[in-house]
């Protein structure tokens, strides 16, 4: 630390040094460049004299003043002050000093001006905190926030996506790249068991959109442009949203008009996507070579075998790939336009969006509309209102199903199918079948037959308040607000009959293709389908606020008691017909009507009502106290348990506004805090307190005679007590600033004691002859742990260079203390159950650090006697070893190896570092903003599917390529019937070290001079050029992009794009 | 916001299920009841195959017995019982699917027991829910015991904060609970009629009735009454016991119109009320989704539809096992007997049960049509060397004998107790009270039915002089009678026979004498006739002239002998189950088992 501080120093003081000489100039300007500026030869100049003072009023000494478009300028003396010679023809001056907002003023006509200078710092920007706003300063919780303009031109899916790698402890996971695949965020590896989310428990954050609780839809529908502020609530501060807080809040803030002009703003981009990383799978030659080799060693049938002649033509095989033939560059765009502005009165703000990302094969795409507007008014003095109105829409089209996120079944058969089968042949789909899921199917088939499924989503929200705060009574205000949503969805699954191709075969194997056909295979009828569904929901919520904020002396009071109730109900029903009876006509009454069948209805409801305060303490801004509490009452539970009361307490220290801290210059700002509470989830299946019994009407029923009754089954045990789900946390937080605020470090350090946990899994804790499933309980303990660091440095240098970076990373990790378990059946302790996790490490107990520890691999017949030699009974899964083969240790010492040899294989899978950078360069009118993400060790696993064994039927990555043969007995991977791999069971040797480093996404921005914009009356033209998912510089696997879990999965897409940002 | 000041905010409508009100709503117990019927009643044979329920059904009867590797262990034929092969009990903890956990079953009748009487419905209505209840519980409880052994008694409703369990309990306490549930059925059932349309396969008093006669048949029988063993001694008086209940079911069931068939071959066909034998059943539908049988299409040849399965072949040993015409045991000294035509004047169920190759079965209304069990017949995929007819419906169109879209083969119901199997059971507790006159009286009328000649010996009656060969005719019949019904394994244990199993899992094979004799039985003349439909298969000399003989046998060839040990008759409880209460003690005879059901 003292190294670079020491030249720092030196630096100011060379600086301290030279500012003498430079007053002894004959001219009061110095050009930083010896290169003679035109400027300098001009004759006619304006002298205007200045002075420069910070937001405190008081002088600034070394502020540099610029002539706008060059580099000649002057710096402010020790009070201010400043004199600068300019041009006749620019008047404009650029004002700037380090950790101040860099300024441009019109001195036309003036002589002398005073320049009030800005901080740019975020000590003093506003964070949205829940039912109100505080300064950063003064914020006492894990709040991090996030300004939307970081991201909102960043071509991801949606705004959680772009979120990625840019906040500490905020997880943002994405499900694949396919248009509208669903983005989940995490906040501090918040837990939800796999049991328990069966019960309707969710790992998710709560989301609060303008001070209303909403959805992750919404909050996913939202355009960036659109947003003020997004701020995450990581710890007790949540407390404020008792219910639900315990796993994060993400707060949102929308924009809202600012007095002035009005203002017309364009923002969007046009791009290009596509995979990330290419599936490289065997060609149709390799495919078959393989096959032989294994065909020769399992000494099958010469039928089976692929001829030279075959061989020979493999090698100049005529088809493309699946994946070749339907795989496409796609589009994404995205425009918003949005108007702003008004008087002291009213202001407003409207604003609408339209983006449309495409898929890369059967016409998938997604496409979101959106409103928003907002009025804020003024009625009387005191009496405020703010009246928002959105809508959105989303609408997904494909022609394949929709059912899968991943899309697995599809883009499986794409790249799984030999090479050497044609997709078609004279345009008639070929009848090829390689996976259960998709017998008798053929993707082109689908997509050509009409088949469709689209979905739309639609839902409004209107957002009314009024806030008073009387002059007379000072600091007093109370706001009351009321809000309404509605969402109505429609869909409708299509699917008529197709018929598929089978061709005469030839080739030794009769695996190759004429064009002479076989036969047809024409769909039954009774598997064409068409499936509506229709789905609405309707939900208020209301609030009342009263607040008192006064300052007494060096004593700051904020006192906020408040009221919430909030209901919500939604309902869908789907039905479907089969055996289609007119033909290319999606309509119901195109099918048989007989089959009309009912495929889903559902009716939920829930409620909500909550009573809170908010106390804020601090004197003279520097001992801060705050305390909350929050009453929430929730229907999850039955009466007498409906309420739960979380209270949290914080404390903040600014200790740099002490007087023994102001003497250390470097040091800008230092702030620590502490909070300690306690909040809740209520996030669980309704009624698990009461005696339930559902109706089945198909699967359970019984017939007497011809007649078929219903059945009523019992569902779930009651549990009576069934109540919230706590967790008691502990934050500490540093808050920093060096060297004028150019340089920050946050620290924040938490412990999480989750208690009363619903837990679901107990079952076996009963006798499984006490007839009933156990209940769902508040009994699960766990403990987390966790450390964020954040690091930032931001400076404008003086040659106008800009450079804000910030990086994050964390350790963290989580205990389970206590769950239900039983204790006869400790002898199985294998995933998913982990019978004996109690108190054991997640970073070591994790369901992908389970497998055989690899030994050896058995390259030459001498290899497989000795090893047999020596291990006489060995077998993996029941087969003797053979040359080729991986052989593993033998840890529960039986000596064969079996499922009862999987264990843990490392006693830490998580990485040694990992980091999340954001590096934004400006330099004039240029900035690039880049987002990184960097991975140190830890360990990740090939997939299972990477692992399967390729047949006739199924090709695989061409990193089998390398693998064990008599003819390469130094292969990398096994032979294909290695006994393990056919297990598909992990081991140490599909472990890989986990190191990535990736650039996430850059933006690329130019603003177009304003000389220019001024010609076309334009405020601001910006031109930006951009990437998302852009490229990987380290990875473990070569057959697919870090973050796709797995090869068959639709892959990560990078997006490049083009964009424009207008203003008017 | 003033709706939301009522006390009711929170009290919201469920609109996805039910809460207690139940058990006052005669709807919706009777939906609880259908449910109930579901999980409980038993199914075709083979119907339902998790956690290895087949083996249930192992014997010397079907070949699957020896390629079924859950079947080969009880049988001992390859490998051995260990504890946690014997999974009937439990495997889950939820009751969602037939076999998932019999004690959610049972905990369905516990409820309706405990709860149903405190609702309030009309006392004539309680009462006929309560008897099917108490009759289903009583069903679940006798499977477990002659599993088993003895098992946990739950009698009622249990839930976490009031568990009552015990552990074990004896074969006695189960039967005598058992036999209470069933007495308590038939008060409650008493003059109870169900609407066949309605009500077909619902419980009736005469079927509890048959119930009771059944389990009290098993409770007198060597598995729980050794003969031979002296820690347990032999006691005479279950045997009158099990007399008087067969009695007091035979003539409850002959009161209510229950009455033996006229035909053998129609017993499973005909339907509903013209179905006299019916006494206990499961209902199966060709057209109700998901209430189908897969039985047609597991016996049919793969040219009429069917995938048939090894467990409709018939072992040499059943095919012994059948007497002749006049009731005469089929062997080499038997003049009516040619081992080259062992079809040939048998006893008529013989030919009504098993298609042997060439004979006669007019499937999907084919009239005239013969059944080619040759190796590489013509026409045929998976030949079998013999099929079973006794669940196929022969006008069921090849078409419909799939399943597609959940709906599909004959419909054709379980008949889980018929008459014949009550008149077997009271003709066997007549023998055994010396009533030897009465049990044959019994089994003749059901070979009179059967369609065997009473020849010289009385209809093979007259064979059987005393108590110890009667019983061994009793046997046998059984065997014959109920052949492919699921019944001959628990015969087998029941009687402690299945150790004295002697031989091993085979069936005949029959093959063309060469390629060339193959050609000329598939020679089709002008018609398109093949040459072999014009055999006459009753003809020693054709039958020769084409086929090998003597046989070829199919058999596994891992298989060893049947090896059936001793202590199989009562089987341990599997690991899951085991290890969920340290209340559980091992059956006897198996790692750690102490526990012995015969104890009292």
């Amino acid at each position: 630390m003292n190294y670079p501080f020491f030249k720092k120093s030196l630096l100011k003081r060379s600086i301290k040094l030279l500012c003498p000489l430079l007053a002894l100039s004959p001219a009061p300007v110095f050009a930083l460049s010896t290169t003679n500026s035109p400027l300098l030869l001009s004759t006619k100049f304006a002298g205007v004299t200045g002075r420069v003072l910070d937001q405190d009023g008081k002088p600034v000494h070394g502020a540099t003043i610029l002539v706008k478009g060059s580099k000649a300028g002057v710096k402010t003396g020790e009070d201010g002050v400043f004199h600068i010679n300019l041009p006749a023809d620019n008047t404009v001056i650029v004002v700037s000093y380090v950790g101040y907002k860099v300024q441009e003023i019109d001195t036309k006509g003036k002589t002398n001006i005073t320049i009030r200078l800005e901080s740019n710092t975020s000590i003093d920007e506003v964070v949205v905190v829940g039912y109100g706003t505080k300064k950063r300063r003064e914020v006492l919780g894990a709040v991090a926030s996030v300004d939307p303009k970081e991201i909102q031109d960043i071509p991801a899916a949606n705004i959680a996506a772009a979120l990625r790698d840019r906040v500490a402890g905020l997880g943002v996971s994405e499900s694949s790249g396919r248009p509208g695949a669903a983005v989940t965020l995490n906040v501090r590896n918040a837990f939800a068991s796999d049991q328990a989310k069966l019960q309707g428990v969710t790992n998710e954050p709560l989301y609060v959109i303008d001070g209303i609780i909403s959805s992750s839809d919404v909050f996913e529908n939202l355009d960036a442009s659109m947003v003020e502020n997004i701020s995450i609530l990581k710890d007790a501060s949540a407390a404020i949203y008792g219910a639900s807080g315990a796993k994060g809040v993400i707060l949102v803030t929308t924009k809202r008009g600012q007095v002035g002009k009005t203002q017309l703003t364009y923002n969007g981009y046009l791009g290009i996507s596509d995979a990330t990383v290419k599936p490289k799978m065997l060609s149709a030659y390799q495919h078959a070579k393989l096959l032989n080799e294994t065909y020769a060693l399992n000494n099958v049938q010469p039928t089976e075998f692929f001829s030279d002649e075959d061989l020979a033509y493999l090698k100049t095989n005529p088809y493309k790939s699946w994946y070749d033939e339907l795989w496409k560059p796609s589009k994404m765009e995205r425009h918003n336009l949005s108007i702003s502005g008004g008087s002291e009165k009213i202001t407003f703000f409207a604003g609408g969006s339209y983006q449309k990302e495409d898929g890369n094969y059967a016409g998938m795409s997604q496409q979101k509309y959106s409103f928003r507007s907002g009025f804020n008014t003024q009625i009387i003095d005191g009496l405020k209102a703010d009246i928002a109105f959105n809508v959105n829409n989303t609408k997904t089209n494909s022609q394949n199903s929709l059912s899968d996120d991943r899309d697995q079944n599809f883009y499986q058969t794409l790249i799984t199918t030999p090479q050497w089968v044609p997709i078609q042949i004279d345009g008639l789909p070929v009848n090829f079948s390689n996976i259960n899921a998709n017998s008798n199917t053929n993707p082109l088939a689908i997509i050509n037959s009409g088949y469709y499924q689209k979905r739309s989503n639609a839902n409004y929200n209107i957002n009314a308040s009024l806030n008073y705060a009387p002059e007379y009574l000072k600091g007093f205000s109370a706001r009351i607000q009321i809000s309404n949503s509605g969402t109505s969805s429609s869909g409708q699954e299509y699917l008529p009959a197709y018929d598929l191709y089978e061709f005469v075969r030839t080739g030794n194997n009769n695996k190759f293709y004429t064009n002479t056909v076989d036969k047809v295979f024409r769909m039954d009828g009774s598997k064409t389908r068409i499936l509506p569904s229709l789905g609405k929901g309707n939900s208020y919520q209301g609030n009342i606020v009263l607040q008192y904020a006064n300052t007494f002396g060096k004593h700051s009071l904020d006192l906020m008691v408040g009221a919430e109730q909030s209901a919500s109900n939604a309902e869908g029903l789907s039905a479907y017909w089969t055996n289609q009876q007119l033909l290319n006509l999606d309509e119901y009454w195109a099918f048989d009507q007989s089959t009309f069948t009912r495929s889903d209805r559902s009716i939920t409801e829930a409620v909500k009502r909550s009573f809170f305060g908010r106390l804020n303490y601090d004197y003279k801004k520097k001992y801060l106290l705050e305390v909350i509490t929050r009453v929430d009452a929730s229907s999850n539970f039955a009466k007498g348990n409906i309420w739960g009361v979380f209270p949290t307490v914080a404390t903040g220290w600014v200790v740099s506004d002490e007087e023994f801290f102001k003497d250390l210059n470097y040091l800008s700002y230092l702030k620590l805090r502490a909070n300690y509470g306690l909040v809740g989830e209520d996030r669980v299946l309704a009624r698990l307190w009461q005696e339930r019994f559902s109706v089945d009407l198909v699967n359970t029923g019984y017939l007497y005679g011809e007649t078929p009754v219903a059945s009523l089954n019992p569902t779930i045990i009651a549990n009576p007590d069934i109540s919230w789900e706590k967790h008691r946390t502990f934050n500490f937080g540093i808050e920093s600033r060096w060297f004028d605020n150019k340089l920050s470090f946050g620290f924040e350090y938490y412990l999480r004691n989750s208690y009363d946990v619903f837990d679901k899994g107990n079952d076996e804790n009963f006798p499984m002859y006490a007839g009933f499933k156990a209940p769902v309980v508040n009994y699960q303990k766990r403990r987390g742990w966790g450390t964020e660091f954040s690091l930032g440095y931001q400076n404008t240098f003086s040659n106008g260079f800009k450079l804000s970076t910030n990086m994050n990373f964390g350790y963290s990790a989580s205990y389970t203390t206590q769950m239900y378990f039983n204790k006869f059946q400790l002898w199985d302790f294998s995933y998913p159950d982990w019978k004996v996790e109690m108190g054991t490490d997640s970073r070591k107990y994790n369901s992908s650090n389970y497998g055989l520890i690899y030994q050896d691999m058995l390259r030459t017949q001498q290899e497989v006697d000795n090893f047999l030699a020596k291990n006489p009974n060995y077998t993996i899964d029941g087969k003797v070893p053979q040359v080729g083969w991986t052989v593993y240790e033998d840890t529960n010492g039986d000596g064969k190896i079996t499922e009862k040899d999987l264990t843990t294989m490392f006693d830490n899978t998580s990485p040694v570092f990992s980091t999340g950078i954001t590096v934004g360069l400006a330099y004039k009118s240029f900035s690039l903003n880049t987002n990184f993400r960097a991975v140190f060790g830890g360990k990740v696993f090939y997939e299972s599917q990477a692992m399967t064994a390729p047949t006739a039927f199924v090709n695989v990555p061409s990193f089998w390529e390398d693998h064990w043969s008599l003819e390469n007995p130094n292969g990398k991977f096994p032979r294909y019937d290695d006994a393990a791999m056919m297990k598909k069971w992990n081991s140490t040797f599909w472990a890989e070290d986990g190191t990535t480093i990736r650039i996430n996404n850059m933006v690329f921005n130019w603003s177009v001079p304003k000389t220019f914009t001024d010609k076309i009356n334009v405020r601001s033209l910006k031109l930006m050029l951009s990437g998302n998912n852009l490229w990987t510089i380290v990875a473990p696997f070569k057959h697919r992009d870090p973050y796709s879990s797995s090869l068959y999965n639709y892959p990560t897409i990078r997006t490049i794009s083009f964009g424009l940002n207008f203003g008017i | 916001m003033t709706q939301s000041c009522k006390d009711d905010f929170f009290e919201l409508v469920d609109h996805g299920g039910l809460d207690a009100r139940i058990w006052d709503n005669e709807g919706a117990i009777e939906y609880y009841l259908a449910g109930t019927y579901s999980m409980i009643m038993p199914t075709h044979p083979h119907e339902v195959t998790t956690n290895d329920m087949q083996m249930h059904y192992a014997s010397d009867e079907n070949y699957f017995s020896g390629t079924n590797a859950a079947s080969k262990k009880v049988l001992g034929l390859s490998g051995e019982i260990t504890l946690n092969d014997v999974k009937y009990i439990a495997t889950k903890y939820q009751g969602t699917n037939i076999g998932d956990n019999r004690y959610f079953d049972i905990a369905r009748c516990n409820n309706a027991i405990a709860y149903i009487p405190a609702g309030t419905l009309p006392p004539e209505v309680k009462k006929k829910f309560l008897g099917q209840f108490y009759a289903l519980r009583a069903i679940v409880y006798f499977e477990l015991t002659r599993l088993y052994g003895g098992v946990p008694l739950v009698l009622d409703p249990q839930n976490p904060d009031k568990l009552e369990l015990s552990g074990r309990v004896s074969a006695k306490a189960c039967f005598t609970q058992i036999v209470s549930d069933l007495d308590a059925a038939m008060t409650n059932l008493d003059g109870v009629t169900w609407d066949d349309g309605t009500g077909r396969g619902k419980i009736t008093k005469a079927a509890a009735a048959a119930l009771k006669a059944k389990a009290l048949l098993y409770w007198a029988s060597p598995q729980f009454n050794p003969t031979d063993n002296a820690a347990h001694p032999y006691e005479a008086q279950r045997w009158q016991t099990a007399f008087q209940a067969s009695k007091e079911a035979y003539e409850l069931c002959q009161a209510t119109g229950r009455a033996l068939m006229p035909n053998y071959n129609e017993i499973f066909l005909k339907e509903g009320i013209s179905n006299t034998e019916a006494v206990l059943l499961r209902s199966y539908s060709a057209t109700s989704p998901k209430r189908y049988t897969i039985v047609e299409r597991a016996s049919r040849p793969a040219s009429e539809g069917g995938a048939p399965a090894d467990y409709y072949v018939p072992t040499t040993l059943l095919l012994k096992a059948y007497r002749m015409k006049d009731g005469t045991p089929a062997n080499g000294d038997n003049l009516l007997y040619d081992d080259a035509l062992f079809w040939k004047n048998r006893d008529p169920r013989f030919k009504n049960t098993i298609v042997y190759n060439g004979a006669d079965w007019p499937l999907s209304g084919k009239t005239g049509r013969k059944q080619w069990n040759y190796t590489n017949a013509d026409g045929e995929s998976s030949i079998k060397s013999f099929y079973c007819k006794k669940f196929v419906n022969p006008s069921l169109s090849s078409a419909s004998v799939g399943i597609f879209n959940d709906i599909g083969g004959n419909g054709m119901d379980w008949i889980e107790i018929r008459f014949a199997e009550v008149m077997m059971n009271y003709a066997e507790s007549a023998n055994e009270t010396g009533d030897l006159a009465l049990a044959k009286e019994l089994v003749r009328s059901i070979r009179q039915r059967a369609g065997i000649e009473q020849g010289k010996y009385d209809y093979g009656l007259s064979l059987a002089a005393n108590k110890e060969q009667m019983r061994d005719l009793l046997m046998n019949e059984r065997q014959i009678e109920f052949a492919f019904e699921g019944k001959r394994y628990h015969d087998l244990r029941r009687t402690r026979r299945m150790h004295t199993l002697e031989g091993t899992i085979q069936t005949y094979l029959f093959e063309t004498k060469s390629d060339a004799l193959k050609k000329i039985l598939e020679a089709k003349n002008a018609a398109g006739i093949m040459h072999r439909e014009r055999l006459d298969m009753n003809n020693r000399d054709t039958v020769l002239n084409y086929f090998k003989y003597p046989y070829n046998l199919r058999a596994e060839s891992a298989n060893g002998a049947f090896a059936f040990r001793d202590y199989y008759y009562f089987y341990p409880l599997p690991n899951t189950f085991m290890s969920s209460s340290p209340l559980l003690e091992q059956t006897i005879g198996y790692e750690g088992g102490t526990f012995d059901p015969l104890n009292n």
